[in-house]
């Protein structure tokens, strides 16, 4: 093999290993929460992993306050003083405006994160007088109508994404409840 | 119910209108239960409904030309023309975001998981809004949009796609335009000056929106777009725990931010938010809780 082309493949590999780093950091930080601080509802066990089936970590009491670490699914995993576990997300309470920032997001996204509410977006405020005082912009709404895309290319930009359709069916609000419960039995 | 306790149900409200102010029979419809089995009033006439539109994109050029007569029965063309002079108001307070990039892309993802609702023959339409402001607005008749302030704050397109996801389904269930339906009905009843006068009308269901959308729906209705929204999305083929990620990124904003006032006063509170969709989440939505493969194309339409 010629030296111009192990050198081609050199880099067409490492591109490659350089894509697949990028790819994993991603996936492994989109579900990272933000940092966010909250008490335990109720005494029980943190699990080793995110599913009520795994070892238990150890058991916090009620009250306790704990980091919140992750987020997978409807499970977080938390830092309280003496042990590291994973939980449901509705057994911790958090209080509105308790998240401090990571920045681990926004490297993996490139994105400007959950933290930065100081949006770069222009114009101004949306609030309920402002609406209630617009007048219709009958233009504006002509260029909306020039958005909209058909079902096909839709479908098209979803097969290159590699997303599959599944087959899920809607909870009634009252089996909601008895549905937690059924699941907290497993 | 008879004829004419529907009559006398219909009557009760008009003369209640001529007493209430705005806000008091904007409470009272949330309470009223759907006015459609309610016949037309006479002589007024009613609309043909007309076959389901296309399923392709349309510009929308007929926008306001549908409501010219009163009715209470269900009729698409009023429902998306409804839609649209509301959307049309809120674009008259924000303009559409001058990036065609992130509007295709909008509208790519939007139009993939309204496909997964149960009105997918919907003429859907996606914007994105250029307001610091966070919050995302249903309109009847498949006109959805995202603030610029709530698009900057996502990371993932899984976190895009509940937020469409939970949209689609306000529009799907008719939250907004069953409450608009109601409001129109009242008011026309109260006012004969409005009868026949189509610009009147008009005039009078955009006050009727704009007021609907600056108070917000009933709670249940925002669990219930929660509630189901989660599904579409995992229909979709995305994370359907994504609104976890979307409601924890608003919890972690400072309650006083004035850029989600409006949002924080017209829906419960995230950390419920939070609680009431595990409550809901089944086993078989448990397993569609992985990040998709989509999840990091958001970063390249920005």
């Amino acid at each position: 093999m010629r030296c111009h082309d192990l050198n081609d493949l050199e880099a067409t590999i490492s591109s490659k290993v350089w894509l697949g780093l990028v790819f994993a950091l991603s996936c492994m930080l989109v579900s990272v929460v933000h940092a966010e601080s909250g008490k335990l509802r109720e005494k029980g066990s943190l699990y080793v992993e995110a599913a009520s089936t795994s070892a238990t970590a150890g058991s916090v009491d009620a009250g306790v306050t704990v980091e919140l670490l992750e987020r997978k699914g409807f499970w977080v995993k938390l830092k309280a003083p003496a042990v590291t576990g994973w939980t449901k997300i509705s057994n911790v309470a958090v209080e509105q405006g308790s998240g401090g920032g990571t920045g681990l997001t926004a490297l993996a996204s490139g994105r400007s994160g959950a933290n930065n509410s100081s949006s770069t977006a222009g114009g101004r405020g949306l609030g309920g007088d402002e609406i209630k005082a617009a007048a219709p912009n009958r233009a504006a709404l002509e260029s909306l109508g020039k958005l909209a895309v058909g079902s096909d290319e839709a479908a098209q930009f979803a097969r290159e994404a590699g997303l599959q359709s599944k087959d899920v069916t809607y909870v009634p609000a009252a089996d909601a409840k008895s549905a937690k419960s059924s699941k907290s039995k497993t | 119910m008879s004829t004419q306790i529907r009559s006398c149900a219909l009557l009760v409200m008009v003369l209640a209108a001529s007493y209430l102010s705005f806000e008091d029979v904007y409470a009272a419809g949330k309470a009223i239960p759907s006015l459609s089995s309610i016949p037309s009033i006479p002589g007024i006439g009613a609309t043909k409904p007309s076959p389901a539109k296309s399923n392709d994109a349309s510009t929308g050029s007929t926008a306001f030309d549908a409501i010219k007569t009163v009715t209470a029965k269900e009729s698409p063309e009023e429902e998306v023309e409804s839609g649209n002079i509301v959307a049309a108001s809120i674009l008259g307070a924000a303009p559409l975001w001058n990036n065609a990039k992130a509007q295709h892309y909008i509208n790519l993802v939007g139009r993939h998981v309204a496909q997964h609702s149960e009105r997918p023959e919907l003429i859907w339409r996606f914007a994105v809004l250029d307001t610091p402001s966070i919050n995302a607005f249903a309109f009847p008749g498949g006109i959805v949009f995202v603030t610029r302030g709530l698009y900057d704050l996502l990371e993932t397109e899984d976190e895009l796609a509940a937020i469409l996801s939970h949209e689609v389904v306000h529009i799907n269930r008719k939250h907004q335009w069953e409450v608009i339906k109601q409001q129109k009905l009242v008011a026309l009843g109260a006012s004969a000056a409005l009868k026949g006068d189509h610009d009147a009308i008009m005039a009078k269901v955009a006050s009727i929106g704009t007021e609907m959308i600056s108070k917000g729906l009933d709670k249940s209705a925002e669990y219930q777009a929660d509630r189901e929204g989660m599904v579409i999305a995992g229909r979709s083929g995305y994370d359907a725990s994504a609104m976890l990620g979307v409601m924890q990124k608003l919890r972690a904003q400072k309650g006083d931010d004035k850029s989600l006032g409006l949002l924080f006063a017209t829906h419960p509170a995230p950390s419920d938010r939070i609680n009431a969709l595990e409550a809901s989440a089944t086993p078989a939505i448990e397993a569609l809780v992985l990040p998709s493969p989509a999840a990091g194309r958001l970063a390249k339409y920005h």
